[in-house]
């Protein structure tokens, strides 16, 4: 408990540093901040006009995918704001040798890594999402209740964790291939394919993003509860196990991996 | 002669650059292809509920989806991030000294590198996409000619847009964030992602006065057949107007930037 009461205040210091350097530089601030939410507005553009044109995709109404791809989008965005510096590990910290120095300190390695950069300037995914989940839930009569709220609340954290799990496995892959992050960029890919309706791709499909990588309970399974679909009880109380499993096999990679870490020599 | 001869060797130089990345291309090929699977599954159950959506049917839009995510790997560069790269580390002041034209220096060495990812990635994958997917020849009278010299051209149009956003590294040290607005911009509004058709009529209209989708809607109509001649002679001389607005603007823009670098440390 105390550890964890200690860590939080370092959370914090570094979240103020992290602040303070940004606004040092206030103008690259919103300018990424600006390109960001640009970024996110497009996305929203191009889900409004694939759905536009038709009344529904394999049984999914349009509000309703409009539903479950804000609420991905906001995990994903909540992802990136806290775990963005996974996709450095590979490169800068572990091939370049940027590891040495988080070893030299007292800290856990991975709290270290991962706290050395919080990319305030994702936060518009988080934001817009959560508005177009909002909006779509208004036109399908789901009141924001307390309940629902707190579940929405949930799946973020929970749908965080199982991309900070994944994530941090496939980086940590990197203390024993020599490879700048390219397995993720491919794993990144499915992200983009998590935030439709897992059923619509097929049951093959389904699987893959459910028992392999399984970001369809970041987002998908929660949402497709909250919509009351029928089948999706079990998928939701699965979803924190799918999380934990995840996370199980992250910290088993990680602590093999820094124990094989080598430095990068010269 | 010898400017020929200078640009050649640029592109030499872009080309054996990338025979050291094999692992690399192997798995940018293997995330391209699960890409246009997915894509295409999503396709598919697009167009369940409607046999012809915006003008495309459904065999069009597996052809479009295959061959504009090839055509894809061919006009991709990454010029943006080798300014942006050279700028932060200060390295630009040896490009500075070449007696060279700084955007044609860049254009040609991607254009090598644009041989490189045709034949060891577009041509791979779309012999292996071909086996799985059916996508149909090109069509139409001009289509087989006319497509590969339009695709070449998006080379160099997206190069040109590439270039501009690489300048603003000058003007900004938060280079990411307006790299990936960028790439963004691209993806989706040159249709790579969903025919420019599908957007609601204000977006097509501001499209029109904008160069993105010349570099894939375009080529691709053309690969399908679906433009009259005249609109197909159209197409290619706007593609290749846009290149020398795009082109001059860069010349422009380059005067303002040279004039605010400053190299930190050294």
């Amino acid at each position: 408990m105390k550890r964890f009461f200690f860590y939080s205040q370092l959370y914090g210091a570094y979240l103020a540093n992290t602040v303070k350097s940004r606004m040092a530089y206030r103008a690259d601030f919103w300018v990424g901040f600006t390109a960001n939410l640009m970024i996110q507005l497009i996305g929203v553009l191009f889900i409004t006009s694939l759905t536009a044109r038709i009344p529904q995709i394999r049984g999914w109404g349009r509000h309703e995918i409009l539903f479950i791809f804000g609420i991905a989008q906001a995990v994903f965005g909540l992802f990136n704001v806290l775990f963005t510096n996974l996709f450095e590990l590979s490169g800068r910290y572990i091939l370049e040798g940027g590891f040495d120095r988080v070893l030299l300190r007292p800290l856990g390695s991975y709290f270290q890594v991962v706290t050395e950069r919080i990319d305030l300037e994702d936060l518009p995914g988080v934001l817009l999402g959560l508005l177009m989940a909002g909006y779509a839930a208004g036109k399908l009569h789901l009141d924001p209740t307390p309940g629902r709220v707190a579940l929405v609340a949930l799946a973020l954290a929970n749908g965080c964790a199982i991309y900070a799990a994944v994530f941090t496995a496939l980086a940590g892959l990197t203390f024993w291939f020599r490879d700048r992050g390219s397995i993720a960029s491919v794993v990144l890919m499915l992200e983009g394919f998590a935030r439709y309706p897992a059923t619509i791709f097929g049951k093959w499909l389904q699987s893959v993003l459910t028992w392999v990588v399984p970001f369809a309970f970041a987002a998908f399974y929660p949402s497709a509860w909250l919509l009351r679909k029928p089948g999706s009880g079990t998928m939701v109380v699965l979803a924190p196990l799918a999380a934990l499993a995840a996370a199980l096999v992250a910290a088993a990679v990680w602590r093999r991996g820094v124990r094989r870490y080598e430095s990068a020599g010269s | 002669m010898k400017k020929v001869a200078k640009y050649w060797q640029f592109m030499r130089i872009g080309f054996i650059a990338y025979l050291a990345h094999r692992f690399q291309v192997l798995m940018n090929v293997l995330s391209y292809l699960l890409v246009i699977a997915l894509n295409y599954f999503l396709w598919r159950a697009v167009f369940a509920s409607r046999p012809v959506i915006a003008g495309f049917t459904m065999s069009q839009m597996m052809t479009y989806v295959v061959i504009g995510w090839s055509a894809r790997t061919f006009f991709a560069n990454r010029i943006d991030r080798m300014i942006g790269d050279a700028v932060r580390d200060g390295s630009i002041v040896m490009d500075l000294l070449k007696p060279t034209n700084f955007q044609l220096y860049h254009y040609f060495r991607s254009f090598g590198r644009a041989v490189f990812m045709f034949v060891f990635m577009t041509l791979p994958i779309i012999v292996v996409a071909s086996l799985l997917f059916p996508i149909k020849p090109p069509s139409g009278r001009l289509g087989p000619y006319l497509f590969p010299l339009s695709v070449v051209l998006s080379f160099f149009l997206h190069a040109g847009i590439s270039y501009l956003t690489g300048l603003m590294a000058f003007f900004t040290r938060n280079n990411e964030g307006v790299f990936r607005f960028k790439q963004m911009l691209v993806e989706v509004f040159s249709g790579v992602m969903i025919p420019i058709s599908f957007f609601p009529a204000w977006v097509q209209g501001a499209l029109f006065w904008l160069p993105f989708k010349y570099i894939a809607y375009v080529p691709l109509r053309i690969y399908l057949g679906m433009e009259p001649l005249s609109r197909v002679h159209q197409g290619v001389l706007l593609q290749v107007m846009w290149i020398i607005i795009i082109y001059a603007a860069g010349q422009l823009l380059w005067h303002f930037a040279i004039k605010r670098l400053e190299i930190q440390g050294g």
